[in-house]
């Protein structure tokens, strides 16, 4: 177990006077909103846009530790999952194969509202292809679901009168049909 | 320990501090976290969702709440949804006394109760019973589409009924004959079902007509051009504007470009093309959506009886067969100064009686039609293959045109207001 002062000093270590050896990873270390400090490839952190401008921007030293208050470690953990193997397949020649194979397994492990909150994170984190990725992923998880299913799911409340109801549903009658009948 | 274990992958700094956190939390927990705090989304972040539904989930996602519905209705939406949309084929079936006359198997489709009928949206309901006598000897048809998935044919359907054919499409709009009104024409978005019956036009026998139907991009109005022509053989062009609701005749194409109207105008690079000979056609026929001005447009070579224009990937493409093992594709940007490119050639298997139909907007491979059994072949550009449409049994519809299931409204939205 590693305080973050620990953490720190570690990173001062790796770029000290044998920072001449050229291959060394850089670091970035972040906090999450929960307190946990993490540390990120510096090939890794780049792919979040949030992270990339706070660094570039103002030419902020990487021994500073960027809060990320919005997001959760558990979230974060899966996020660096994601961009770490993007990272890695971006260059492979079966990149779309592996990467289709890799996004089929990610999403098999998470819920849906694990899914929702992901995606919240990935729009702050600002992480394109993530968030095109978890926003697909939970669109082919509705398309097929229910109205209430997909209020519980989102959490939002019906604000329809019961007039207002019926007159929308005389627009579209037959977007009640064909529905997966499993629910939550 | 904790240096060394620095540079190992995902670092083992990192893993002690996952475990840390995964082991304050049961296992239930472990795989979904957020069971208990539903995580608000941000209006950016549902969008994002929902404008990756295909339509009739769309649909039904408008019912969840006030706020989802408007953001559904909104064009800026709607507009989003349509480009990521991908290509159909629209078609009619026709249906006698409750049953399609494709008699294929059970999966054929058949008016039932809840079908919809065009025509009853354009009457008085104290109308009706005089109608269905006059309107006994006309077939009645359900509209249908095709998609091509995954090198597979899917027909859907709409719920929908209608007497007269489909002259143009845009967007996810029809152009329709209006049965009830003898040479009128509606608008109807089959997905939507909302519809407009337009003024009447000039009347003209089929033969001697065509229309094109089309965006402009400088104004946002929907346009469609009838272009007619009369006893003389003079090609006169009227041009109604969704928008205005009226036609005006405005200036036609020179005397004689025209050689016949059988092959159906493309939209591309803010203009309707059309090809006016049935062979050797060394030039088309261009009209600027906007400016409504006519141009005569050289091909780079002479248009064959198998060669075609299409839409690709916003750019006019023109699609010809070199020789028998050969077909090349040229490119049209634009119109100002802009020329004829050659992009690609297609040199795979027989072709020779393939007739090119329409490209995926998304997907972007070209569909092909073979010209006698009227199979469906589709060419993907990066595998650089042309492989057959697995049709559904028995179902080979006749006339369809392309089409994008989308929730379009030629209504002009003025109140941006609400975002």
């Amino acid at each position: 177990m590693s305080t973050p002062a620990e953490n720190e000093a570690s990173i001062k270590q790796e770029s000290g006077p044998s920072g001449t050896v050229q291959d060394k990873p850089k670091k970035i270390v972040v906090r999450t909103g929960d307190g946990e400090v993490f540390e990120l490839k510096e090939e890794v952190a780049m792919e979040m846009e949030t992270i990339k401008t706070f660094f570039m921007e103002d030419n902020i030293s990487y021994e500073t530790v960027m809060p990320l208050t919005n997001v959760d470690s558990w979230e974060l953990v899966k996020v660096i999952e994601y961009c770490s193997k993007y990272v890695e397949l971006k260059n492979k020649e079966n990149f779309h194969k592996e990467l289709k194979a890799f996004q089929d397994e990610f999403v098999k492990s998470m819920s849906p509202k694990t899914l929702l909150s992901l995606s919240n994170v990935a729009n702050y984190l600002e992480i394109k292809y993530f968030l095109d990725f978890i926003c697909q992923a939970i669109a082919d998880h509705i398309k097929s679901k229910d109205v209430e299913y997909v209020r519980e799911l989102f959490g939002v409340e019906n604000d329809f009168t019961e007039e207002e109801y019926e007159m929308a549903k005389t627009e579209a009658p037959w977007a009640h049909e064909n529905l997966d009948k499993d629910l939550y | 320990m904790m240096t060394k274990s620095l540079g190992s992958k995902n670092g083992g700094l990192l893993r002690l501090v996952e475990e840390r956190s995964l082991s304050k939390k049961t296992e239930e927990e472990k795989k979904h976290p957020q069971e208990t705090h539903i995580p608000y989304l941000p209006k950016d972040c549902i969008s994002s969702i929902l404008v990756r539904l295909p339509v009739e989930s769309l649909q039904r996602s408008s019912f969840v709440c006030k706020p989802w519905y408007s953001m559904i209705k909104n064009p800026k939406f709607i507009d989003a949804h349509l480009k990521r949309s991908e290509s159909v084929l629209i078609f009619l079936l026709p249906i006698r006394k409750g049953r399609p006359y494709s008699s294929s198997m059970a999966s054929a489709p058949e008016e039932n109760p809840n079908t919809f009928s065009v025509e009853s949206k354009l009457l008085p309901s104290n109308c009706i019973p005089t109608f269905s006598n006059s309107a006994l000897n006309s077939t009645k048809f359900l509209v249908q589409f095709l998609a091509i998935k995954n090198g597979k044919a899917e027909i859907g359907g709409y719920g929908l009924s209608c007497l007269g054919n489909i002259r143009a499409t845009c967007n996810g709009l029809i152009l329709l004959d209006n049965k009830v009104k003898k040479g009128g024409l509606i608008v109807l978005n089959p997905v939507t079902r909302k519809l407009i019956a337009l003024p009447l036009g000039t009347l003209q026998p089929p033969y001697n007509e065509s229309y094109g139907f089309a965006l402009s991009d400088v104004t946002g109005e929907y346009k469609i051009v009838h272009l007619f022509r009369d006893e003389l053989g003079f090609v006169s062009c009227e041009i109604l504007s969704l928008r205005k609701k009226a036609w005006r005749e405005v200036n036609g194409p020179a005397f004689g470009l025209f050689g016949w109207f059988g092959y159906e105008p493309v939209s591309a690079i803010g203009a309707l093309h059309w090809i006016p000979q049935v062979d050797q056609s060394d030039y088309i026929v261009s009209v600027e959506v906007h400016k409504e001005r006519f141009h005569q447009i050289p091909l780079p070579k002479s248009c064959r009886t198998h060669d075609r224009i299409i839409e690709m990937g916003g750019a006019l493409g023109f699609v010809t067969h070199e020789d028998i093992n050969r077909i090349d594709i040229w490119i049209l940007k634009g119109f100002c100064g802009e020329i004829w490119t050659k992009n690609h050639s297609i040199t795979v298997g027989s072709i020779i009686d393939m007739i090119p139909y329409f490209s995926l907007r998304i997907k972007g491979d070209i569909i092909f039609k073979r010209d006698e059994e009227g199979t469906l072949y589709s060419y993907d550009f990066q595998q650089q293959d042309l492989s057959k449409v697995e049709m559904v049994k028995g179902c080979m519809p006749t006339s369809c045109l392309p089409h994008v299931n989308s929730l379009v409204s030629w209504i002009d939205e003025s109140s941006d207001l609400h975002d």
